[in-house]
């Protein structure tokens, strides 16, 4: 644990630059954390399910309720296609949930504390419903703004008002997932330099805290995930009712 | 797949935890369209200080919707 403070280990490290005509695709800290994300979710995922039976083993079942579980989620909340999108909702629940589980190692980089990669992720859901919605409403997407039973007179105050939640929608999902994983692990930082620079007879205290803190975290790691899904399943459940 | 009873209570702290950066969110996107339309029409700061209770306003009706439309949609069910 180095000592130079809870913002340190936040910090993206280029190992690599990398240019593809204007883009910048430099293999970073962040890049390399989410490909050893991906890497765990796939490689414990088909161990799990290499040699799948009636009566389920330990591995078996783990990954069994894991998919049960994100895909009764996903026909709860996206009401009559919601089997569609179930293999979306799962590639995008198992690999937030594995970005955010892989920063609790102690000294690795969390790839889901950078706002740019919450952000990649909000983005491209809000962007596909948005698209969703005008592919199946055509024009009377702009309804959706218009709410009804609102008296003409109050119009031009509610307009706006809907266009900035909808507007939101992307910002908020972004927003949860990185506050949630920068403060806990901020917290966790401080917690751990206290403990190291306490003297020895108050150490118990704040290291013990951070045992507390690391399984609250855990938790956490699985709740942002479950409400990143809910939320996106949410926000496509919206584009594909009529208004 | 039949709905099982527990999944009706998992929606009140599901929706509780979003509460917090919904507000935070639609300000900041109300602040962002004032600051830029100030910017574009050089006429700071009208349109930031109406933009601003736009947002917050929006922020507050997202969770009226959340606390009163949901909750009576649920017990009409």
């Amino acid at each position: 644990m180095d000592m130079s403070g809870p913002l340190e280990h936040f910090r993206v490290v280029i190992y690599h630059e990398l240019h593809l005509g204007p883009l910048d695709i430099s293999i970073s800290n962040t890049s390399v954390y989410m490909w050893i994300a991906v890497a765990v979710i796939v490689l414990s995922l088909s161990l799990m399910m290499k040699r799948p039976q009636l009566i389920p083993g330990l591995g078996q079942l783990l990954a069994e309720m894991l998919y049960t579980f994100v895909a009764r989620q996903t026909k709860l909340n996206i009401h009559n296609e919601g089997e569609r999108y179930v293999p979306l909702m799962f590639t995008l629940f198992t690999f937030i949930l594995a970005c955010n589980l892989v920063g609790l190692i102690p000294g690795a980089f969390t790839p889901t504390s950078q706002l740019a990669v919450t952000g990649t992720l909000a983005v491209g859901i809000f962007v596909y419903a948005a698209g969703l919605r005008f592919y199946r409403h055509g024009w009377r997407f702009f309804h959706a703004f218009v709410p009804r039973g609102v008296p003409k007179l109050l119009l031009p105050l509610m307009v706006p008002i809907e266009l900035i939640s909808f507007l939101a929608r992307p910002v908020t999902l972004a927003l949860r997932l990185f506050a949630n994983m920068t403060a806990g692990h901020m917290a966790l930082g401080v917690l751990a330099v206290l403990g190291m620079a306490a003297p020895w007879f108050m150490q118990w205290l704040p290291l013990g805290f951070t045992v507390v803190q690391m399984a609250l975290e855990m938790i956490i790691a699985f709740i942002q995930a479950y409400i990143f899904v809910v939320l996106s399943c949410v926000y496509i459940d919206d584009a594909l009712v009529d208004h | 797949m039949p709905k099982l009873k527990h999944e009706e209570h998992h929606h009140g702290h599901q929706w509780g935890l979003r509460v917090g950066t919904d507000i935070v969110a639609s300000t900041m996107i109300g602040l962002g369209i004032g600051y830029f339309l100030d910017h574009w029409l050089d006429t700071r700061p009208i349109f930031l200080i109406v933009f601003a209770a736009f947002g917050l306003a929006a922020g507050f009706i997202t969770l009226y919707q959340l606390m009163v439309v949901d909750l009576q949609k649920k017990k009409s069910d």
